[in-house]
């Protein structure tokens, strides 16, 4: 199969998985008010479009075990109601102006009431796990429950540990420091956790699902390393978020450790000041000048090819984690996106 | 190199990786069939990833370490939470009544403790197959000899009895003091239905008649109620009272049909 062929097949299939998650995921979402300030904006960040990654390796995970997707659909939304609350908090905390290509919530409707919804999304992830005692019965809906909360757990840690850097304006960190960060802050809860959960319940508790402990790894590192190098490079439209969003924002990234760990003293005086200067007043031209550094240390390329070597783990690591498996659209999609993901422009 | 590290070049150059062959140990089915290239597409996929990761990066051999080390905090934290909280395996291989009991009890022992009382008493009246009621019999208080005041134990016949029948009921007596008690016996009032229609006191008799208890000691008197063949249907009650003991009495319900 080609490059395009490939990716045309990925985008057709997340675009089915999103489609039946999304149906679900409306009509949970209490028709009453109040709606101004809540249930509208409650739907607007899962109505931006997005590519759906997470509910999507669960229902093809759950798929290619045998399962239906209407045996996981409420588990589905549930993980992709959790993202979408976690990204109304996370613009919050980052003080971002963009997600997806509209104004944030925090910057269209003010603070408060952005953490209102994203706190009522939290909620309102709670009831379709409750709705999976009718489906699945009491067993399997405890141990989807169990992967839930450990989910949560590591990505409010990990977010922690991110904005503790960020706070404290620790700069001396490594790729260690990073690969850890991002195990709990992304993997878990974007890779990890939707495969085991799909397999779970396409397998009826039957499957071990340490199996995707490291697949999920290293898919949902090259994930967050591709997304970082967007941040950089991508095209503002098709990206959805500011260019340049996370030098702004001071972010900890495998580029800007990177560039830090390679600058002479000089420089690195100079980006030690530039991270602890607060967000409202760090200028375009610090901005531009950090970009530059990490270019001049070929930050990005090293990034770009660790990516490519963590999607290069994680298909080997599909090998073992979806052995077995009779051959489906579904088996092929997870294989396929960790293709696409590699194949990418980054 | 580390073992991490030797693992993960395993699993770069198509060797079994550790993982696969611990879940092989754990599935022995899984034993015939190694993970490896099922089809020639796969085949080719991997020799993409042969080209991408073809010497085992850096980066991958320290996620595969930080994995391994993150998920041994999280075994050992979560296995400390669920020793405190919930037997997991229990819930896991449980049926729905007992996953629920177990988390009711896990986070509201308070309710089941209460639970617990409601269902002693419950099977103490309603499931009477040895038709007991135990009565304890506490130290004296030095209040004077003031009656002692609160709930009056219900000594039910859980079956209908019929006019000319005799029913035996039995009755637990505990004296929980450390003296033992005087010599006693039991008076018993009319027994008497909604209507006003009564049974006389002297229909329900006592074996033994006359009884003493020692200290921490147990005994069980018999209380035989002996219809008359006249007796109208309905339910009749009346109290039981130990002499010399104001706290020793109990309403007697019998139901003739």
């Amino acid at each position: 199969m080609k490059g395009t062929e490939r990716s045309q097949f990925v985008i057709s299939m997340l675009d089915r998985y999103k489609a039946v998650t999304m149906e679900s995921l409306m009509a949970l979402l209490p028709d009453k008010e109040p709606r101004r300030y809540l249930y509208d904006l409650v739907s607007l960040y899962p109505l931006r479009s997005g590519k759906g990654l997470r509910p999507g390796l669960c229902i093809a995970t759950c798929c290619a075990f045998g399962g239906s997707v209407r045996s996981v659909l409420q588990s589905a939304v549930a993980i992709e109601l959790f993202h979408n609350a976690f990204l109304v908090h996370d613009d919050v905390e980052d003080g971002s102006l963009n997600r997806r290509g509209h104004p944030t919530l925090a910057f269209e409707y003010g603070l408060p009431i952005a953490v209102n919804v994203g706190d009522a999304m939290n909620v309102l992830s709670i009831h379709p796990l409750m709705e999976n005692l009718n489906q699945l019965g009491p067993t399997l809906t405890w141990r989807v429950f169990t992967e839930i909360e450990h989910m949560v757990h590591e990505c409010v840690e990990g977010q922690a540990m991110e904005l503790g850097w960020v706070h404290d304006n620790i700069c001396e960190l490594n790729d260690d420091s990073y690969l850890r960060m991002i195990l709990k802050k992304t993997c878990w809860y974007t890779c990890i956790h939707p495969c085991r959960i799909g397999a779970l319940v396409g397998s009826g508790g039957s499957v071990d699902l340490d199996r995707f402990n490291r697949f999920g790894y290293f898919m949902g590192a090259a994930f967050q390393i591709q997304d970082d190098l967007l941040n950089l490079a991508g095209e503002e439209a098709k990206y959805g978020k500011e260019i340049g969003g996370d030098i702004w924002e001071g972010k900890r990234t495998l580029v800007l450790i990177h560039t830090w760990n390679h600058c002479n003293a000089r420089e690195k005086k100079r980006l030690q000041g530039f991270l602890a200067t607060p967000r409202i007043d760090r200028s375009p031209v610090d901005v531009l000048w950090v970009y530059e550094i990490m270019g001049k240390y070929k930050s990005m390329e090293y990034a770009r090819k660790n990516a490519r070597q963590l999607a290069g783990a994680a298909l080997k690591e599909y090998t073992v984690a979806y052995r077995d498996l009779a051959d489906s659209e579904d088996k092929r999609f997870i294989a396929d996106i960790v293709l696409y993901m590699i194949e990418r422009d980054l | 190199m580390t073992d991490e590290k030797l693992d993960t070049n395993e699993a770069a150059s198509g060797k079994k990786t550790r993982r696969a062959r611990r879940n092989q140990e754990k599935n022995p089915a899984a034993n015939q069939k190694a993970p490896q290239a099922e089809t020639k597409e796969q085949a080719a996929q991997l020799d993409i990833l042969a080209g991408i990761a073809g010497t085992t990066s850096r980066i991958v051999n320290r996620a595969a370490s930080i994995l391994e080390e993150e998920l041994a905090i999280g075994i050992g934290a979560t296995q400390n939470i669920e020793q405190k909280f919930v037997d997991v395996e229990k819930v896991r291989s449980a049926n729905s009544q007992e996953v629920i009991q177990r988390f009711r009890k896990d986070t509201h022992d308070v309710v089941d403790i209460l639970i617990d009382l409601v269902n002693v008493a419950t099977n103490a009246l309603g499931n009477l197959s040895d038709r007991a009621l135990s009565i304890g019999i506490k130290q004296p208080k030095k209040t004077g000899g003031k009656a002692a005041t609160g709930v009056i134990p219900s000594l039910a016949v859980p079956t209908v009895v019929k006019p000319g029948e005799a029913v035996e009921i039995p009755m637990t007596l505990e004296n929980e003091s450390d003296k033992p008690t005087e010599a006693f016996f039991f008076h018993c009032s009319d027994l008497m239905n909604t209507a006003g229609e009564r049974i006389p006191a002297h229909q329900v008799t006592f074996s033994p008649e006359r009884l003493m208890i020692e200290p921490q000691k147990a005994t069980i008197v018999t209380v035989i109620v002996h219809v008359p063949e006249n007796a109208s249907p309905g339910v009749y009650s009346g109290l039981l009272q130990a002499t010399r003991m104001d706290q020793l009495r109990a309403v007697l319900t019998i139901q003739i049909g």
